[in-house]
C-alpha cells in the first residue's frame, strides 16, 4: 500500500475528480434554481465530441472549445425551452436528450471518421497541462498540485465562482429564491424564467468543459459512451452537497479518491477484479453513512446544549 | 378627493374555467383605507392579485391616476408604487429577514453585503416602528414577525398603494391593534391602503369606505359611517349572522386527555411550556386562551406528536402516548387542525379529494389493497357538499381554492374521522362569518356526539361562545381556569392573558 504516499496517487485523484466536479457544479447551480437536469450526462457526451471534431477540422483548440461551450449552452436551453416555456415534463426531456446523445454521437462519429468506437483517426487538439510557477517547486505538494490539465484549474476556479455567485451576489440570491419558492419570487418582482435560464447557461458551460476534459484532456480522442455515468453521478453528488459547490467539490473528491483507488487496487492487489470495481460505490456509501452520523450527532448536541 | 385607482369591468376566468371575478368595477381614492369584504371564494384575493400583476386579467381595464395601466408581472406593479401583502406569506423560509427584505429589490447592490443589509433592515424597522430580528431565518419566525416583515418589504420599495390581504387573520387582538396604529400613521403620511378582512368590527373601525364582493360580483361601495355590521353581513351572505348559540348543557364523561408536567424550551432557549398539566373529558370543549407565543402551539404540537417534550407525559384514554409517532397518535383517535393550513394542514399540489382521504387512507382500500376510486369520489363529493367547500369539483388542486375554502376542506377531513378527540388550533382563521358560524355549529355537534375538543383560539369571542371551560396560558403556564357555563368576562380574560392576574397554584 505504499502507493498511498506517492504523489502520483494523489495527483491522479485530483485528475479523476475534475470531470465529476464539473458535472456536479452544473447540477448544483441548476438545482439551486429549482431545475432537475437529467441531461447533464448527454450534454457532456455531445460536447466531448463537438470539441474534438471542431478542433480537428479547424486545427484550433480555441475554436473547438468555443464550439463545445456553445453547444453545451444550446442543449441546456433546448431543455429549458421544452421544460420551462412549453411546460413539458422536465425529466422526460432530460432522458430524451440523453438517448439522443448516446445514439447521435455514435452516428456522427461513424459518419465523420468511419469508426463507431473512437475518433483516434482524427488529429484533434488537446488542452495543455500547466506547470504552476512557485507551487511546482514545493516538495511533495508541488508534484500533486502542479502539472494538471488547464481544465482542472478552471474547474477549481468555477467552484469558487459558483459559490461566490450563489452566496455573495444578488443574482445568486435571486436564483436561490426562485429554486426555493417560485411564487414568492414572482411576487417580489423577480423574472423566474430569466433566473432559470441564467443558471442553465452556467450548467451548459460546466457540462461542456466536463465533457471536453474527457476527450481533449485526460484522453486525446473521443470514444463512444466515454462519459460513463459521470453525469448521473453528479446528480447524486449534488444531493449530497445540497447544492453547495464547496461541498460539491468535497464529494467529488471522495469520488475521485474512490476511482483512483480502484485503478491502483487493480494494479497492485490480488483481490478479485469484480470486487474491486464495486469499490467506489461501496466506499461512497460508507463515507455517506459516516458523514450523516456525524451530522446527526452535531445536531443532537447543539439541541441539548440549547435546552439545558 | 380624486380617484387614484379605478377598476373597470374586471373579469377573471382561471385556466380551469373558474369565474372568479365578473365585471367588477370600483375605485379607490387617494389617502383612504378602503376595505374589501366578502365570503370565502368571493374573489377578493384574485382581484388584488390582478391589481398587483400576479394574475393576468381576462378582460377589463385598470386606471391609475386616470391613465390606463397594464401589468404583465409584479415588477410593473411595484414600479407603479403598488405593494401587496398576500393572504399566505410570500417569504423564502431559508433566508433571513434581511435577505427577504432585499429580495428582488432593484436598488440592491450586485454583491451582497450581509452586514449592510442587516443595518438597512434595522433602519427600515426603526423608521416605521416595527420590531423584527433581521438575522433570524424566516422559518424560525413567528407569524406576527413574518407579517411585519411583509409589510416592511412593501414600504421599503416605496409603495404608495398598499394592499393587505387578510393581514389580521393571523394576529392576536393586541397585535392587530398595533398594526392598526401603524396603518393609521401610514394613511396620515399619504398612503392609500386596501384592506381585506373577515372581521367586520375591524373593518368598521379602520376603513373609510367598504366594497362588498359576492360570488365574483360587486354589491357596491359604501361609506363606512353609513353602514352597520349587520348591513354588511346581509350584503355578503344574505342574512344576519349571530354568534350566540343554544348550547345544550352536558355532563362531561370519561377523561380522554391528560398532560402531566409538560416542559419545553424552543431552539432559542425560551421556555415555552413550564410544568403544564391539564385534563380533558368526553363531551367537553376546553378552550385555550392566551396571547400568541405563550406556548399554545407547543402544547398542541406535543399532544399531536409533532414535537417532543423535554419532560412530562401525555396520556390518551389512560395510555401513555408521550413517545408515540404522529401516525400512532392519529390512529388512536386524535384528529387535529394545525395552525398553518398551508404548512402542515394540506398538501398544496394535490387534489381536494386526495387531501380529504389522507386522514384515513386505509379505509378506501378494497380487498386487493388497491384504492377504490369510486368510494373516494363519493366520499369526497359528500364531504364537499356537507361542509360547503366552494370548488369546481373534487379534483381541483387544493392550493387553487380560496383560503377559507382550503380551511373548510381541512375541517371536513378532520371532523369526519372516527376520532374521539379533536385538537383545533385556530380552526376559523381567515374564514368568512357565514362559514365561521357553520364550523361553530359543527364543533358543537361533535361535542354533542360525545367527542372531546381542545380549542386553541386567538378569538376570544369564539372561545366564549363555544368552550365549557377556558384555560388561560401565560409564559407556558396555565394561569387561570375558568368555568364558562355562565359567560366569562372578556375583560377579566384579558387581565390573565397579559399576566396581570394569576390564580397561582389553584389551577
Ligand atoms: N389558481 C387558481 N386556479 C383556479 N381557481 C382559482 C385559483 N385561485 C383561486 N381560484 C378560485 O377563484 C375563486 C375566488 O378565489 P379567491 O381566492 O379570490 O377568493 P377570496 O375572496 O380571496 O376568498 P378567501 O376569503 O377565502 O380568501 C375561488 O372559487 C377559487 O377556488
Ligand atoms: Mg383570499
Amino acid at each position: 500500500m505504499n502507493y498511498l504516499v506517492s504523489p502520483n496517487f494523489w495527483f491522479s485523484i485530483l485528475a479523476s475528480t475534475t470531470p465529476v466536479l464539473l458535472a456536479t457544479l452544473a447540477a448544483n447551480i441548476v438545482s439551486k434554481a429549482g431545475i432537475f437536469n437529467l441531461a447533464i450526462e448527454g450534454t457532456m457526451l455531445i460536447c466531448a465530441l463537438t470539441g474534438v471534431l471542431v478542433s480537428a477540422f479547424t486545427k484550433s483548440l480555441v475554436l473547438g472549445a468555443l464550439a463545445g461551450v456553445f453547444i453545451g449552452i444550446a442543449i441546456s436551453y433546448i431543455l429549458g425551452y421544452f421544460a420551462l416555456i412549453m411546460k413539458g415534463a422536465m425529466n422526460a426531456c432530460g432522458v430524451a436528450i440523453n438517448l439522443a446523445a448516446t445514439g447521435g454521437t455514435v452516428f456522427v462519429l461513424a459518419t465523420v471518421t468511419g469508426s463507431k468506437a473512437s475518433s483516434s483517426s482524427l488529429v484533434s487538439s488537446t488542452f495543455p497541462n500547466i506547470a504552476v510557477p512557485f507551487i511546482k517547486n514545493i516538495p511533495f505538494a508541488g508534484s500533486i498540485l502542479s502539472g494538471h490539465n488547464i481544465i482542472t484549474y478552471l474547474a477549481w476556479f468555477f467552484t469558487f465562482l459558483t459559490w461566490f455567485l450563489l452566496y455573495k451576489t444578488k443574482l445568486g440570491q435571486e436564483i436561490r429564491a426562485v429554486g426555493e419558492n417560485e411564487e414568492t419570487s414572482r411576487s417580489a418582482g423577480i423574472n423566474v424564467n430569466l433566473m432559470k435560464f441564467i443558471s442553465l447557461a452556467f450548467c451548459g458551460v460546466y457540462s461542456a468543459f466536463g465533457g471536453m476534459y474527457l476527450s481533449m484532456g485526460s484522453l486525446k480522442s473521443f470514444t463512444a459512451g466515454m462519459v460513463a455515468g459521470r453525469g448521473y453521478l453528479s446528480l447524486a453528488m449534488n444531493s449530497i452537497s445540497q447544492g453547495n459547490p464547496i461541498l460539491g467539490f468535497a464529494s467529488s473528491l471522495i469520488y475521485g479518491f474512490a476511482e483512483t483507488m480502484t485503478v491502483y487496487l487493480e494494479l497492485y492487489s490480488k483481490l478479485n477484479l469484480k470486487l474491486i470495481s464495486a469499490f467506489p460505490y461501496i466506499f461512497i456509501i460508507v463515507v455517506l453513512l459516516l458523514v450523516q452520523t456525524i451530522k446527526n450527532n452535531i445536531k443532537k448536541n447543539r439541541k441539548k446544549s440549547l435546552q439545558n | 378627493m380624486d380617484n387614484l385607482l379605478e377598476l373597470k369591468n374586471v373579469t377573471k376566468i382561471y385556466e380551469g374555467g373558474v369565474l372568479a371575478n365578473h365585471n367588477i368595477s370600483f375605485s379607490v381614492r387617494e389617502g383612504e383605507i378602503h376595505a374589501l369584504v366578502g365570503e370565502n371564494g368571493a374573489g377578493k384575493s384574485t382581484l388584488m392579485k390582478i391589481l398587483y400583476g400576479m394574475e393576468s386579467i381576462t378582460s377589463g381595464q385598470i386606471f391609475l391616476r386616470g391613465k390606463e395601466v397594464k401589468f404583465s408581472s409584479s415588477k410593473d406593479a411595484i414600479a407603479h408604487g403598488i405593494g401587496m401583502v398576500h393572504q399566505h406569506f410570500m417569504l423564502v423560509d431559508s433566508f433571513t429577514g434581511a435577505e427577504n427584505l432585499m429580495l428582488g429589490y432593484s436598488g440592491a447592490r450586485f454583491f451582497s453585503n450581509k452586514k449592510a443589509d442587516i443595518e438597512e433592515t434595522n433602519a427600515v424597522a426603526k423608521k416605521y416602528g416595527f420590531v423584527i430580528d433581521a438575522r433570524r431565518r424566516v422559518r424560525d419566525m413567528g407569524v406576527s414577525m413574518k407579517q411585519k416583515l411583509e409589510i416592511m418589504k412593501i414600504l421599503y420599495r416605496g409603495s404608495k398603494i398598499i394592499i393587505l390581504d387578510e393581514p389580521t387573520a393571523v394576529l392576536t387582538p393586541q397585535e392587530t391593534e398595533e398594526l392598526f396604529e401603524r396603518l393609521i400613521e401610514l394613511k396620515k403620511s399619504g398612503m392609500t391602503i386596501i384592506f381585506i378582512s373577515h372581521k367586520l368590527n375591524e373593518v368598521k373601525r379602520i376603513s373609510d369606505r367598504i366594497t362588498v364582493l359576492k360570488s365574483g360580483k360587486t354589491m357596491g361601495t359604501y361609506n363606512t359611517a353609513d353602514i352597520s355590521e349587520e348591513d354588511i353581513s346581509n350584503l355578503m351572505v344574505g342574512r344576519v349572522i349571530s354568534f350566540e348559540y343554544d348550547k345544550t348543557p352536558l355532563v362531561s364523561g370519561k377523561e380522554l386527555l391528560r398532560t402531566e408536567h409538560l416542559k419545553y424550551k424552543d431552539m432559542f432557549g425560551v421556555i415555552k411550556l413550564n410544568d403544564l398539566s391539564l385534563s380533558l373529558h368526553e363531551k367537553e370543549i376546553v378552550g385555550i386562551a392566551g396571547v400568541e407565543g405563550n406556548g399554545q402551539n407547543e402544547l398542541v404540537e406535543i399532544i399531536t406528536a409533532n414535537l417532543r417534550a423535554l419532560s412530562g407525559k401525555v396520556f390518551y384514554k389512560g395510555e401513555d402516548i408521550t413517545d408515540k409517532s404522529i401516525g400512532d397518535v392519529r390512529r388512536r383517535g386524535i384528529a387535529s387542525i394545525p395552525e398553518d393550513r398551508m404548512f402542515n394542514g394540506c398538501a398544496g399540489n394535490m387534489s381536494i379529494s386526495e387531501n380529504i382521504i389522507a386522514a384515513d387512507i386505509s379505509t378506501f382500500e378494497d380487498k386487493n389493497k388497491l384504492l377504490n376510486k369510486n368510494r373516494i369520489k363519493n366520499y369526497s363529493k359528500e364531504l364537499i357538499k356537507k361542509f360547503e367547500v366552494k370548488t369546481k369539483d373534487e379534483n381541483q388542486m387544493i392550493k387553487s381554492l380560496s383560503g377559507g375554502n382550503i380551511q373548510k376542506a381541512i375541517v371536513a377531513r378532520e371532523f369526519s374521522t372516527s376520532s374521539d378527540l379533536l385538537i383545533l388550533n385556530q380552526p376559523t382563521r381567515g374564514i368568512d362569518i357565514g362559514s365561521i358560524s357553520f364550523i361553530h355549529h359543527k364543533i358543537l355537534e361533535m361535542r354533542d356526539a360525545g367527542k372531546g375538543i381542545l380549542l386553541v383560539s386567538s378569538d376570544l369571542n369564539e372561545l366564549i361562545a363555544l368552550a365549557d371551560r377556558i384555560l388561560v396560558m401565560y409564559k407556558g403556564r396555565i394561569v387561570a381556569s375558568m368555568d364558562n357555563k355562565t359567560k366569562v368576562n372578556e375583560q377579566e380574560l384579558g387581565l390573565y392573558m397579559l399576566g396581570i392576574k394569576d390564580q397561582g397554584e389553584a389551577v
